[in-house]
């Protein structure tokens, strides 16, 4: 189990060289440092002077391959130093912001994913039912709503008609919850309908092989088959497919948090991606890598776990 | 009276081609202590026919319409899905086909077998781990398997829990869908003693699934022929096999190869069993009977009374309708159109083997190393899938590859034809090695050297036609100028094997399994090569096509002097086919000789329990 | 001169669309999965809203212009632009709305106008064409990329599939969205900018898929039998294996299609959609966002907008599911 992990970490190592190479070629590559300069030089036209004392300001004035080495070398060891914008130190934005982005995250993921396995469960139990009929259909609306039109309806039905939660804002500490219901209920709602049909598909799959039958011959009841015999099996898949949900999740705390005003990272990169802010840019990219890779470390394990075929070694 | 009693059941099942009717009116009874053998081609109803009895046909598409299961004097169609749980797994068991996905492969052999025990309460805790213990025991699994999962097992050893896990609570009634068809030949036999011998144990009663007329022979008391939805024949076992009376089972045992046929054309059943979806309103057989007259194609033959002790649902043997009184006489197998021979032993074969002394394949020191796991990190493992093969083909001769699943027997075909690279050893072809050519001499190879697979349905492109098929096998070739030479030729080809021109037009999906192996040999005939690879050619098949295909390929061997390397497990196919067998056991050669020797002196222990494996049928 | 070229592409690019589903329909794969589809009124359906929605665009990209000095005006332009009115206005409203002293109207709007006084309908279907560009161009970026590069992988396997694999676990680990803001600030925003970034983090999903059918299909026998035979390898991949991904990449696409009209959306809002002055939905209910917290509220932009890209999503999604049940699955074996 420690040398799978090890292992799978050193395999990590290429895929995060190849990420900040990309963001490299990206950020100095095609876009140099000097159009970042002009885009946050509030004079129009600034002179090459105040270009340059903006680039030394914010240490951008190498050349490219040392430039180069800086880059990479600073992505590995996680120093993501100044924002271009604010000049203020990116670690301590990230630190402050993990909070309300964990609290609101986490929610979300755990919400969706208890209640995406429920109305499969229940989809499946009544499959070829107007119940399954019926959940099969709302998911697919549900799919094609825009998750931006599912918030703001969402904050303005809520919040604003039925007066149940705030409407915005954040308070650390236990009143955070009552800040948080709202947009975890939007988070929640938004990949329900995709959600519940994936897993519906996962379980339906499994209902059609062969030790089902099996389970029925031996005079299994079907609460049993579905349960024990379908469920251990559909979880394979589903988790499986959690890796899946991690860009999602993060799509949704740059929204759910800029909108309903938490103070979290996705906040911070929205606000970034106003001020034209490129180094905090840059950061949240590596940094979501590395969470999106972690993730997928942990659902691997958890994979093993689940399934006796594979062996970690 | 009957333990189990079947009357005139009938399923359907609805498809996007209409309703089907799998079970089309099936009757018939089991006592206790007793094997019946329901046996047929694919297509003939007889899994739907198994399931139905314990209610598990497909939902929602499948219905059971009518009929009567009496088990104990009980209706049990006359049961809720409820009602019929309880005599699921405990009173009535069942086994399937694929050890491998019958079993669920994330709960541990001991789970499963106790869920048998728990789910209808006849013990608990303790008590059933210790039965669980007992029954795994006596199927002879060891003990350690209690905590294991189902893929750290072999496919024989899943199927030995399988049968523990229905025999733990003692039932009444076995119901065996083809429980051995996915097994390799020794490990069939050892299920099916372990299966008789339980039977005399618990005495119960056993319905057995089956195409396989050699395992019917060997264990059925009893045998209920089924063809199209129907039992158009049923005896006991040994009357049967020595007088069998429907057309149908007669062509059946007629169409398997064995020694005592060699040289001769087998019997052939032409056409395919028409779809579950349209039977025909008269005799369902007739389109494909030798014995048709008038009556046949305006009449349902009428099914014998029960009482009957050999009752045949054909005309022949209705006075109303066959006034004759003249009994159908047993197909013989017709001698052979081009073997003058009729001798079995030594086929014509063996006459063109001394013309041409030389051999045209020569293998030697054959060796392949399959890497198991190999990473950046850690060193690569090999396992050796191939070991120092030797062996030669003379010019128009056959070479049988025999080997149980896993012995690398497909493995030396794929090298032989270039297609996967040896890590040892030479391939010669006219005394040229193989692997050394390169460029256009090793372009030219192809045109010498073909193969035919095993699956019909794979080794054919669903996207091209039949046409598209052969025109590029000889564009390839410059084979012919391009337009009407080439379309002449792809016509021909397919005469050749015995289809219709009207075929070119044609996507795979619109032919049979047959056909479809019949269009494969025409597009390895294209090139014209001298050796062809025969890899498994019929194993996919029924036995009335795979008798097909064998007269097929024993005359195109004859009138193009083809020399073939027969791969195959099937030792029936072997005698009948074979001039030299070699035996293959884990990547090695462990026997190698002319056939006839071989199969009568066979010098080594694994050749010998191969062969004593071999279910035979007793006519 | 100009003109006439910028019609052309969208004839074009219906002409060559009939030309192919013509084309496959002489399949009996696709004939089948037709005769099937045809059987599905749902489908039908969904199919014919996509084609409305298809004709608006295709209407909307027929322009000229009527003087030298003149901007071009499509058919969309000509048939339903109205005079702009001051400011917001309720539909079928003849007066202003939300003003002190409400002012009266040039015109009636069937769906009001929005806080600059364009007609809402008249903006909902300019955003008909952005959509459908959005999805289209992506995919025809996206597509032949991935399947080029999926089956060289799936194919060839040892060097080649691990440059290719090592690609795209690069840019599938960097998550989507963080992707596309990066790509999006250094590209600036616009409509092909746009069709790029999503092109680009759009591709890794179908040549996963593309190299994992190849890795199928090359050991199948019939690509045995192929090779036996001495045929090419580049033909193999052509005339082989292409046919056969042709139905799960089919599917997968006209699935993928309604993910990239919403995704619009959602940059819109994180202000990397299209240019401001381009119409579309993704804009309009951005710009709607301030105004469901008015009182009285503004419901009519954010609505004729989110109805436009549900109907237009749903109907994807619908014929997607159709069109899999139809191409049977079990046909490919």
């Amino acid at each position: 189990m420690l040398r799978y992990l090890l292992r799978r970490v050193l395999y990590a190592v290429p895929v995060l060289l190849g990420v900040s190479l990309a963001t490299f070629i990206l950020f100095y590559g095609i876009f140099p440092p000097e159009q970042i300069a002009r885009r946050n030089l509030s004079a129009k036209n600034p002179t090459s002077q105040q270009i340059q004392e903006w680039l030394v300001a914010h240490d951008y004035n190498h050349p490219l391959p040392q430039q180069f080495k800086k880059h990479m070398t600073e992505l590995m060891l996680l120093r993501f130093g100044r924002s271009d914008s604010t000049g203020e130190e990116i670690w301590t934005r990230i630190k402050t912001g993990a909070g309300p982005s964990t609290i609101i995250a986490g929610l979300v993921f755990t919400a969706s994913l208890a209640t995406r396995l429920f109305f499969a469960l229940w989809s499946a139990y009544f499959r070829a039912t107007y119940v399954d009929t019926w959940i099969t259909l709302v998911s697919v609306f549900l799919m094609s709503v825009v998750y931006i039109v599912l918030v703001i309806a969402g904050q303005y039905l809520m919040g604003k008609v039925l007066r149940l939660f705030p409407l915005a804002g954040y308070q650390s500490g236990w009143t955070a919850f009552r800040f948080a219901v709202l947009p975890v209920i939007i988070g929640v709602i938004s990949g329900l309908g995709g959600g519940t049909r994936l897993f519906r598909t996962f379980m339906l799959e499994e209902m059609n092989q062969d030790y089902v039958r099996t389970a029925r011959a031996k005079g299994v009841p079907e609460s049993r088959i579905l349960f024990v015999h379908v469920l251990k099996n559909a979880a394979i898949p589903i988790i499986t497919s959690t890796v899946l949900a991690i860009p999602a999740l993060m799509l949704g705390s740059l929204v759910l948090e800029s909108f309903f005003g938490i103070p979290g990272l996705g906040s911070y990169t929205v606000d970034a991606i106003n001020a034209q802010d490129f180094a905090v840019v840059r950061a949240m990219v590596f940094l979501g890598t590395l969470l999106y890779i972690a993730g997928a470390i942990l659902t691997d394990v958890c994979y093993a776990l689940a399934d006796p075929r594979i062996r970690l070694e | 009276m009957a333990l189990l009693k079947v009357e005139n059941l009938r399923t359907t099942i609805r498809t996007r081609n209409g309703l089907s009717r799998p079970v089309d009116g099936v009757s018939f009874e089991v006592e206790a202590g007793q094997t019946l053998a329901i046996v047929g081609e694919s297509g003939c109803g007889k899994s739907m026919t198994a399931l139905s009895l314990l209610q598990l046909v497909p939902e929602p598409a499948g219905r059971i319409q009518s009929g009567h299961v009496w088990f104990e004097g009980r209706d049990l169609l006359g049961l809720t899905w409820e009602e019929m749980r309880p005599l699921r797994g405990r009173d009535m068991a069942m086994i399937f086909q694929e050890p491998m996905t019958s079993l669920n492969p994330t709960l541990t052999v001991g789970q499963q077998i106790i869920e048998s025990m728990t789910v209808h309460r006849t013990a608990r805790g303790k008590e059933a781990h210790r039965r669980a213990l007992e029954s795994l025991e006596r199927v002879g699994v060891r003990a350690t398997a209690m905590k294991q999962y189902p893929h750290e097992l072999s496919g024989g050893m899943r199927q030995r829990v399988m049968i523990a896990m229905a025999l733990v609570n003692r039932p009444k009634f076995l119901i065996a869908d083809e429980p051995t068809t996915a097994l390799d030949v020794t490990v069939q036999a050892q299920i099916l003693s372990l299966i008789s011998e339980l039977q005399k144990e618990t005495g119960m009663a056993v319905l057995l699934i089956t195409h396989d007329l050699g395992v019917v022979s060997e264990v059925a008391d009893k045998v209920a022929v089924m063809y199209a939805g129907q039992i158009v024949e049923s005896a006991s076992a040994r009357e049967l096999f020595a007088k069998p009376l429907h057309p149908y089972t007669q062509a059946l045992l007629a169409s398997l190869p064995s020694r005592s046929r060699r040289g001769r054309d087998l019997a052939t059943l032409e056409g395919r069993v028409p779809e579950a979806t349209a039977w025909p309103a008269a005799c369902r057989f007739e389109q494909r009977c030798l014995h048709r007259f008038a009556a046949c194609a305006l009449h349902a033959p009428k099914e014998a009374p029960p009482e009957a002790s050999h009752p045949a649902r054909c005309h022949l043997y209705d006075p109303q309708f066959n006034t004759t009184k003249v009994a159908a006489q047993p197909l013989v197998t017709r001698p052979s159109r081009i073997g003058t021979n009729t001798d079995g032993d030594s086929g014509s074969a063996a006459q063109t083997g001394q013309q041409g002394s030389r051999a045209l394949v020569e293998v030697r020191g054959l060796t392949k190393d399959f890497p198991v796991r190999g990473s950046i990190l850690t060193r690569a493992q090999y396992q050796r899938a191939v070991d120092d093969v030797n062996f030669s083909i003379p010019r128009g001769r056959t070479l049988a590859l025999v080997g149980e699943s896993g012995s690398g027997k497909s493995t030396v075909g794929l090298m032989i034809l270039d297609l996967l690279d040896p890590t040892g050893g030479e391939i010669l072809l006219d005394g040229r090695p193989v692997s050394a050519r390169r460029g256009p001499d090793r372009f030219a190879l192809r045109r010498q050297m073909q193969i035919v697979f095993q699956d019909p349905y794979a080794s054919l492109n669903a996207r091209m036609t039949v046409r598209e098929m052969l025109h590029e096998a000889l564009g390839v070739h410059s084979i012919g100028t391009k337009g009407e030479d080439r379309e002449n030729r792809a016509g021909a080809l397919l005469e050749d094997v015995g289809l219709s021109r009207s075929a070119l037009d044609r996507y795979p999906h619109q032919f049979s399994g047959g056909q479809r192996q019949r269009i494969a040999i025409a597009r390895a005939l294209s090139v014209n090569p001298k050796f062809i690879v025969l890899d498994e050619p019929t194993s996919a098949l029924d036995v009335s096509v795979q008798s097909q295909i064998l007269n097929l390929l024993r005359r195109l061997q004859q009138e193009h002097d083809l020399t073939y390397l027969f791969i195959t497990h099937n030792l029936g196919v072997v005698d009948y086919f074979a001039d030299e067998v070699a035996v293959m056991q884990r990547g090695k050669i462990v026997e190698y000789g002319e056939a006839n020797t071989l199969f009568d002196a066979p010098q080594q222990d694994y050749t010998r329990n191969l062969l004593s494996a071999v279910p035979t049928v007793v006519q | 001169m100009l003109d006439w070229l910028s019609n052309l592409f969208p004839v074009l690019v219906v002409v060559v669309g009939f030309w192919s589903v013509r084309r496959a329909l002489r399949q009996p794969l696709w004939a089948e999965a037709w005769r099937r589809l045809k059987a599905n009124r749902l489908a039908l359906i969904a199919l014919s809203v996509i084609g409305v929605y298809a004709l608006v665009g295709f209407c909307d990209s027929i322009a000229w212009r009527n003087d030298k000095n003149a901007n071009s005006l499509s058919l969309i332009d000509r048939a339903f632009s109205r005079p702009a009115e001051p400011t917001y206005s309720a539909p079928l409203a003849n007066k202003t709305f939300g003003e002190p002293t409400p002012r009266a109207l040039q015109g009636r709007h069937l769906l009001g106008t929005d806080g600059t006084g364009q007609d809402v309908v008249y903006l909902t279907l300019k955003g008909c064409r952005t959509a459908l560009i959005i999805g289209g161009f992506t995919l025809l970026i996206a597509t032949p990329l991935a399947l080029l590069l999926g089956m060289l992988a799936g194919y060839f396997g040892k060097r080649v599939d691990d440059a290719v694999q090592y690609t795209y676990t690069v840019l599938d680990s960097i998550p989507n969205i963080l992707l596309l803001i990066a790509m999006l600030l250094v590209l600036g925003r616009g409509l092909p900018q746009l069709c790029v970034a999503l092109g680009i983090t759009s591709w890794v999903g179908l040549c996963r898929l593309a190299r994992g059918e190849t890795l199928k299909h090359r050991e199948r026998e019939y690509v045995r039998a192929a090779r036996a035979l001495g045929i090419s390898h580049g033909r193999i991949l052509m005339h082989h294996i292409l046919p056969n991904l042709l139905p799960i990449i089919v599917i997968s696409v006209t699935l993928g299609f309604s993910g990239l009209v919403l995704s619009e959306a959602i940059l819109s809002y994180l202000q990397l959609g299209v240019a401001a002055g381009t119409g579309s939905w993704g804009n309009m209910i951005d710009a709607s966002r301030l105004e469901l917290a008015r009182d009285p509220v503004i419901w009519w932009n954010l609505a004729a907008a989110s109805a436009a890209l549900f109907i237009l999503v749903l109907a994807f999604n619908l014929f997607g599911d159709a069109l899999r049940d139809a191409i049977d699955p079990r046909l490919n074996s």
